[in-house]
């Protein structure tokens, strides 16, 4: 009772009773200097925080475009409230919350969760979705229509499922439980592009059989060992469609010593900046450089011979391990690389269609990676609008139809 | 803006408390009027134009009202008129929507092509504002005050930032003389700002820890046994300590200011009954709603039918106050009625007594089921909801809820639970007065230590918005 209780001022009249009591108890150690401390903090917190905001350029902002339509849409406010959270105290709160989340508790925060010691995994993987099997059946059905779409431009679409790290490394969960729904969640979205005409490549039995870990502990993404057996069976998927690639020298790989990396599971839990050995121990792994092949021989009069006949969409699973170099040596040829980071289902390959690389030189087999995680994922608004007419490969068509769907589903 | 965000705490309020501290007394009043109208334009500039002309028709008519002649008709129909004046307001902005939704439904189940409707939205405060309107304009009827005649003075009452937009409800006669003399010093600034310290910490420490949980829960159908105890228990912590809190920053504001308002929660997770719960619960609100309604429905006085009736519809309409985008909450109003009732009946009638234990259990019993009704967005989710915590939808614990009970979330459960219980075990009174000294110094600290954090968190992760905000 005593901590929601209110002293009555000496200099005004009583309070009006509502039968609760109202005073503190006071006693001859309750003194003024202590009494002060809550409110020291407060005026501390708000003087620096003005200081700062100031500092930033608040209040030129503040007086700055007081323009009617500014004010009325909020821009003004959103103009505001963007520059108190980009001070440099808002940066140092987060983290000063994120580290100690983690230095008291363990607790990586709402991305992230720790298995075994030193080993992370992003929580998405292990979050069930709501309509999952809807999501993944439309998916599976935007990657039929697709996929014959691309064929009859002379293009074999090949998709590759890159299967959770929590699946692969679960003897590294330490407890921690994969829902038992997702037992064959990657193997059933398989199943139904098959179904769909579409070659896949499923790369968990590929990394389940690897030797040593195939995923690096401290990042979500694989290591060499797993980019490149993922590039021998993506290869393999490829020489499996029966196509004819021209061969074109691969990159130059060299393979280097094993130096420290920073996974971004840690970045993602906000704790990059503890001193190290506070921090979960860093994979400490092999990081080959990659240098470009030379370019096509005196036969190649306009350079053509050397335009990549494979090209790569997907997430930063296809930019990470230098998969993408390494699936071009194992192919033998060019693979031009057009993966999104943080693309998701299908962010890489939109862009991809739009670009004027698709149209002017589309390749002869386009790979299609995309993460088991994003399977039964709610499609956010732009795949969503997408999802229903994916096989219109025209950029121009495709927006002409997502807007006449938006209007349609705006007058019902 | 709310007050667990960086907008209040290193723009508007200290800019505020410069600006009123350097402002010459006689000009506070209006200070602090611009300054509140400021605090309502931030959310919506033309809705400030709405509020004032609601501040100036409720000033006028208080005026008005004195004017004409004490127990004569023509001031019951001005009466009358200001009031439902006032409520048909509140009533547009808030249950046009639902009522449009309603129509709709039933015109397509007849086949109908559905309504197209333009959603209205509902200014913040309004809520609030009109119930302090409508007390002024009884008050100023009844005799209890005397209208006033400062606009700046009354203006400032209806449009305080610190209550605007969530409570406490108060009563132009509770504040009419520090309206017009009140101090500004130190005393009060430091007794103001630990409780805005512990408001805050309750509001961002608990509240808002809790949320993403209570929200995954209640998004998920057909929720099992354990993960529709732990949402409803969450949001039964959630609600205290987002209600609580917040109108502890609105004390601890107005006391930084002068202002003494009154509590607004006493422990009411300690409650032995119904009635005990709405002594203990939103005190602000329930007693508006006995002054002002239950009363004006004649309250005890035409027998035991009637007193049921009243209780029921008081409640009823309480219930509809609390939110416009759901019937619920008109179904929440009305249980708690019924068990208004149904206390009474046993309790005053048959004079039966539980012992404490079983009484408070079956009190909270009731209090966290209604809550489910409340949280709930739709009858039918509210319906799934109860099921599952009567075991309809299985019992073990799934794994999204799993996933999301990091240790954060789970000491925020344990802490909420212990700032319930623990003052029940007055373990001040069994320490004795030689831990006094160091029960008030604690009593300093830990909101100190909560402000700090709490600012740590907001300033980190951006801002919940107060569940009461949508009142």
């Amino acid at each position: 009772m005593s901590s929601l209780n209110v002293p009555a001022s000496a200099d005004s009249g009583a309070p009006p009773s509502t039968g609760v009591p109202l005073a503190l108890p006071q006693t001859a150690a309750s003194g003024r200097l202590l009494r002060a401390i809550p409110a020291a903090v407060l005026a501390g917190l708000m003087g620096y925080g003005l200081y700062a905001a100031v500092a930033k350029g608040v209040g030129a902002l503040a007086v700055q475009d007081l323009a009617p339509a500014s004010l009325l849409d909020g821009e003004h406010r959103k103009a505001l409230s963007a520059t108190l959270t980009s001070t440099d105290y808002a940066d140092a709160a987060a983290r000063l919350g994120r580290e100690a989340d983690w230095l008291v508790m363990r607790d990586l925060g709402p991305q992230v969760r720790q298995g075994c010691p030193g080993w992370l995994f992003l929580a998405d993987e292990f979050r069930q979705h709501r309509d999952a099997a809807v999501h993944s059946a439309q998916r599976a059905g935007a990657l039929a229509r697709v996929g014959h779409a691309l064929s009859r431009r002379g293009v074999r679409l090949l998709v590759v499922v890159v299967p959770d790290k929590s699946r692969i490394e679960a003897a590294q969960l330490c407890g921690f439980q994969r829902p038992v729904a997702f037992a064959d969640r990657a193997s059933t979205f398989v199943q139904q592009v098959q179904a769909g005409g579409v070659q896949v490549v499923d790369l968990t039995r590929t990394l389940e059989q690897s030797a040593a870990p195939p995923f690096l502990r401290t990042d979500t993404h694989w290591n060499e060992t797993g980019s490149s057996l993922a590039a021998d069976a993506v290869a393999a998927g490829v020489r499996g469609t029966g196509i004819a690639i021209a061969k074109v020298a691969p990159p130059q790989i060299t393979a280097q010593a094993a130096t420290p990396r920073e996974g971004d599971l840690v970045r993602l839990a906000g704790i990059e900046r503890l001193p190290q050995r506070l921090q979960p121990s860093p994979d400490v792994v092999p990081q080959s450089t990659v240098a470009a092949a030379a370019a096509g021989g005196a036969d190649d009069l306009f350079g053509d011979a050397a335009l990549p006949q494979v090209a790569l969409v997907g997430t930063s699973f296809s930019r990470n391990a230098n998969f993408a170099p390494l699936l071009a040596t194992a192919l033998g040829s060019a693979v031009a690389g057009f993966a999104k980071d943080g693309g998701d289902f299908s962010g890489a390959a939109q862009a991809y269609f739009a670009s004027a690389a698709f149209r002017q030189n589309p390749p002869l087999v386009l790979i299609w990676e995309l993460p088991e995680r994003v399977i039964q994922m709610p499609p956010g608004s732009a795949e969503a609008a997408w999802l229903p007419v994916a096989q219109l490969l025209d950029a121009a068509r495709l927006q002409t139809a997502i807007a006449a769907g938006a209007d349609g589903g705006r007058k019902h | 803006m709310v007050f667990a965000s960086l907008e209040f705490l290193t723009l508007f309020f200290p800019t505020f408390l410069l600006g009123y501290a350097v402002t010459p007394r006689r000009f506070r009043n209006l200070a602090l009027l611009l300054a509140s109208w400021l605090f309502h334009a931030w959310w919506s500039p033309p809705f400030l134009l709405l509020f004032i002309a609601i501040s100036t028709l409720a000033w006028g008519g208080g005026l008005w009202i004195a004017r004409t002649r004490a127990d004569s008709p023509a001031r019951r129909r001005l009466l009358t008129w200001l009031i439902v004046g006032n409520v048909a307001v509140l009533c547009w902005f808030k249950y046009a929507n639902i009522l449009a939704e309603t129509i709709g439904t039933a015109l397509s189940w007849g086949g109908a092509m559905p309504l197209s409707w333009q959603r209205v939205v509902l200014p913040i405060g309004l809520s609030f504002t009109v119930l302090q309107s409508i007390s002024y304009f009884i008050d100023v009827h009844r005799g209890t005050v005397r209208a006033e005649r400062s606009f700046i003075n009354f203006a400032m009452y209806l449009a305080l930032f610190g209550h605007l937009v969530a409570g406490p409800i108060i009563r132009y006669d509770w504040i009419r003389r520090e309206l017009a003399n009140r101090p500004f010093n130190w005393d009060n600034f430091a007794a103001g700002a630990r409780r805005f310290a512990v408001g805050m910490s309750m509001k961002v420490l608990i509240a808002d820890t809790l949320a993403p949980v209570v929200d995954g829960v209640f998004a998920t159908a057909s929720p099992s046994f354990v993960d529709a105890w732990i949402g409803c228990l969450g949001y039964t912590l959630q609600l205290f300590f987002d209600f609580a809190g917040y109108s502890a920053m609105a004390i601890g504001i107005g006391l930084m200011l002068g202002f003494h308002f009154p509590e607004n929660f006493d422990h009411p997770y300690l409650s032995r009954n119904i009635q005990d719960f709405w002594r203990r619960w939103h005190i602000s609100l329930s007693l508006w709603l006995r002054d002002y309604l239950y009363i004006g429905l004649g309250g005890s006085r035409g027998g035991r039918w009637r007193t049921y009736r009243n209780l029921f519809l008081t409640m009823a309409i309480g219930g509809l106050w609390h939110g416009g985008d759901s019937w619920n909450f008109l179904l929440w109003g009305a249980a708690h009625g019924i068990a208004l009732g149904v206390s009474r009946y046993f309790g005053e009638e048959r004079g039966l007594t539980l012992p404490t234990p079983l009484a408070h259990a079956l009190t909270m019993l009731f209090v966290v089921l209604a809550w489910t009704l409340f949280r709930a967005t739709t009858f039918d989710g509210a319906v799934d909801m109860l099921a599952g915590q009567f075991g309809g939808h299985g019992f073990g614990l799934s794994d999204n809820l799993a996933l999301a009970l990091r240790t954060p979330v789970v000491l925020a459960f344990i802490s909420g639970a212990l700032f319930v219980v623990v003052p029940a075990l007055h373990i001040g009174d069994r320490l004795g007065a030689a831990s006094q000294g160091v029960r008030e110094a604690l009593a300093q600290l830990w909101p100190a230590a909560g402000l700090l954090g709490a600012f740590i968190l907001v300033a980190g992760r951006g801002f919940v918005p107060f569940l009461y905000f949508q009142f």
